[in-house]
């Protein structure tokens, strides 16, 4: 019989025994997959059947017998089904909205997995008719490349088993390709690209890789069950993936004034949101950026706006920009 | 065990019971809801007939079957509910609720942990504990978060009522007013985007959610507009076109050149014998081509049309002059 079948077949067995199901009965049940070959192949086979019952999240227990209490395997039903969950009409909307919305993530690995949550959310809310409609029929947003999906997933998986992986890395400004090791501990999403953080046996450091530039993959294939690494205690993914460019760790933390003219202040306002602090200047505004520890992140957001954007402070950056200016300026001639 | 088999068990663990509540729902809606195709699910069911529980007597059998194109199933005790959240799901919805975490957010942000909370609560000790080890491992970040706006254009959405906007419009650097009919939301490459019908223009516009400056309901229902695919129409929109009478070209320098071919793909770029690139573009406003080619700062030059390179130019000497 085929795993798939085996497996299923298992769980409805399980699920529907009014008592604990021993070795010997599941064996007798099963005459075709349990009975044939050596007993050591039998009993690895059964194993293996169970840990990928666990994988699947299913309470698969052994419940040791108590006196006159029988001993076997269990799935209880409570701990199996999915519980109604009471969810009010606005923090479902919400919910699906969000959902929705990373449904929409370029390659993500969590694209079937999301999918198949918010199913089981429509179902337990007894809503599935009016919730899923929308979000059923859109697919899923591939990755950029085939070879892309297959590394965020594989990636995905070796941090949840914290398995170590090699692989081949294209940095693009160095332009060089070179042989990695390296112990992933998290994954980052970040306008339309994935980032990967993890700890580099090559430069002994936590360095961040951009996946696209990821060109072969693989995961740790020995003892999968048991992890390879602990990421240390306290890491926390957010600081080494920065949401702005002006906040990638180069320098000391220095703060930046800028001046923007109408209208666009405004919509620079409403982009950048709490990330900095703004103040009318007449009609202009005068934006603070807190803790700038990359001047050169700044540049593109100033100089795209030409004329409307002026650097108050500091008097390195305006240095930079109107060096850029003048290089700009001169492209124009002749 | 792969992830595809992983996944596949997962399905049809929940296609069960979903048919077992649903009896009767067309083929076709099952399959959109399990996003697979007709023929593939079609497969799974005749899959499903294989399994049951010992000793496999005909009643002990999952009964699944197809007729006149709906979905039928009759069932032994077990598999009538779905099971329980898997960890791999509840991360996966953890990050989708990331996307709504942002201060700016308000009370939006409250009910989105709110529910995220009930669903962690749902979830057995194992699981829980598997969850909080990995949740910190994720991270999906929108380029500022939605904005304020996001919530009331859902219910505007919802209720179909029309809303008066202010909106920055980058392309000619411009904010003006303007009455819409929302359609959809949309989340692209870490920006949200609106899909409504302006009713000045009379056409079906995209809005870029970060830059509606303001929002407010208009006391006026409007008609749904049938089979509007806002996701296509969206994607069709963001799409630079391929052809068109306008044509710029753009150059950069070898500096950038790696950078260029990796954002842009191999297709609009020309690599030059010097090792600098050229790329062309078709039906962009001058505003775009001005603001994109400043923001390289000197490694992107205008090469065609001379008008817009010259333009490019004299506002570099402006802000030069103002600067100073």
């Amino acid at each position: 019989m085929k795993k798939a079948e085996r497996v299923l077949d298992l769980v409805a067995f399980l699920l529907d025994s009014r008592e604990p199901v021993s070795f010997e009965e599941i064996r007798n049940a099963f005459p075709e997959d349990y009975q044939e070959g050596s007993e050591t192949a039998v009993a690895r086979k059964f194993e293996r059947d169970k840990a990928d019952i666990v994988e699947l999240g299913l309470p698969l227990a052994l419940r040791i017998g108590e006196e006159y209490d029988k001993e076997g395997y269990v799935i209880e039903r409570d701990s199996y089904e999915l519980p109604g969950l009471d969810l009010g009409p606005e923090e479902l909307a919400l919910l699906f909205l969000a959902g929705s919305a990373a449904l929409q993530i370029e390659g993500s690995p969590f694209g079937r997995d999301l999918h198949l949550a918010m199913n089981k959310i429509a179902f337990s809310t007894g809503l599935d008719e009016v919730l899923m409609r929308p979000f059923s029929t859109a697919p899923a947003s591939p990755a950029h490349s085939p070879r892309q999906q297959e590394n965020l997933e594989a990636l995905h998986r070796a941090i949840a088993a914290r398995k170590t992986v090699t692989m081949t890395y294209h940095g693009l400004w160095r332009d060089e390709i070179t042989q990695r090791k390296v112990d992933p501990y998290g994954l980052a999403y970040r306008r339309g690209d994935w980032i990967l953080v993890g700890h580099c046996h090559l430069r002994k450091d936590v360095r961040q890789f951009h996946v696209g530039r990821i060109r072969g993959l693989a995961v740790n294939p020995l003892k999968p069950r048991s992890p390879d690494f602990e990421a240390p205690e306290g890491f926390v993914l957010s600081e080494h993936v920065p949401a702005q460019p002006w906040w990638i760790r180069v320098h000391d933390p220095v703060d930046a004034r800028i001046r923007f003219e109408p209208p666009v202040a405004e919509a620079i306002a409403s982009e950048l949101g709490p990330a900095v602090r703004a103040e009318s200047d007449g009609e202009a505004r005068i934006f603070t950026f807190e803790g700038v520890t990359y001047l050169g992140g700044l540049l593109p957001l100033v100089l795209m706006h030409r004329a409307r954007a002026r650097v108050l402070a500091p008097a390195e950056l305006a240095d930079e920009v109107r060096a850029a200016l003048e290089r700009i300026a001169e492209g124009g001639e002749g | 065990m792969s992830a595809d088999l992983h996944h596949r068990l997962r399905t049809l663990l929940f296609l069960v019971p979903y048919v077992y509540r649903h009896r009767g729902v067309p083929l076709a809606e099952l399959a959109s809801r399990l996003r697979m195709d007709e023929r593939e699910l079609v497969a799974e069911i005749d899959f499903l007939l294989m399994v049951g529980r010992p000793p496999f007597l005909p009643n002990d059998m999952i009964d699944i079957y197809v007729d006149a194109g709906k979905v039928y199933v009759d069932l032994p005790q077990a598999l009538q509910r779905p099971p329980r959240f898997t960890v791999y799901e509840t991360l996966a919805l953890a990050c989708a609720a990331q996307l709504f975490t942002g201060d700016e957010m308000g009370e939006a942000a409250v009910a989105v942990r709110v529910a995220l909370g009930k669903v962690l609560d749902s979830l057995p000790p194992e699981t829980r504990r598997l969850f909080d080890g990995l949740a910190e491992r994720y991270l999906v970040l929108g380029a500022g978060g939605p904005g304020p706006h996001l919530d009331l254009l859902r219910r505007a959405i919802a209720d179909r009522q029309e809303v008066k906007i202010r909106y920055y419009a980058a392309s000619r650097d411009e904010t003006g007013e303007r009455v819409i009919q929302p359609h959809g939301l949309h989340f692209r490459r870490g920006l949200w985007y609106l899909v409504a019908f302006c009713t000045e223009r009379e056409d079906l516009r995209v809005f870029r959610l970060s830059r509606v400056l303001s929002a407010e309901l208009v006391d006026r229902i409007f008609e749904p507009e049938d089979d509007l695919d806002t996701g296509a129409l969206l994607d069709e929109r963001l799409e630079l076109p391929a052809e068109g009478e306008r044509v710029v070209r753009l150059r950069f320098s070898n500096r950038i050149a790696r950078w260029v071919t990796e954002h842009w793909g191999p297709e609009r770029i020309e690599e030059q014998p010097d090792g600098s690139l050229v790329a062309t573009l078709h039906e962009v406003s001058d505003e775009f081509v001005l603001a994109y080619a400043a923001s390289f700062g000197g490694e992107a030059a205008i090469e065609s049309p001379e008008s817009l390179r010259r333009e490019l130019a004299a506002q570099a000497r402006r802000a030069l002059d103002g600067a100073d």
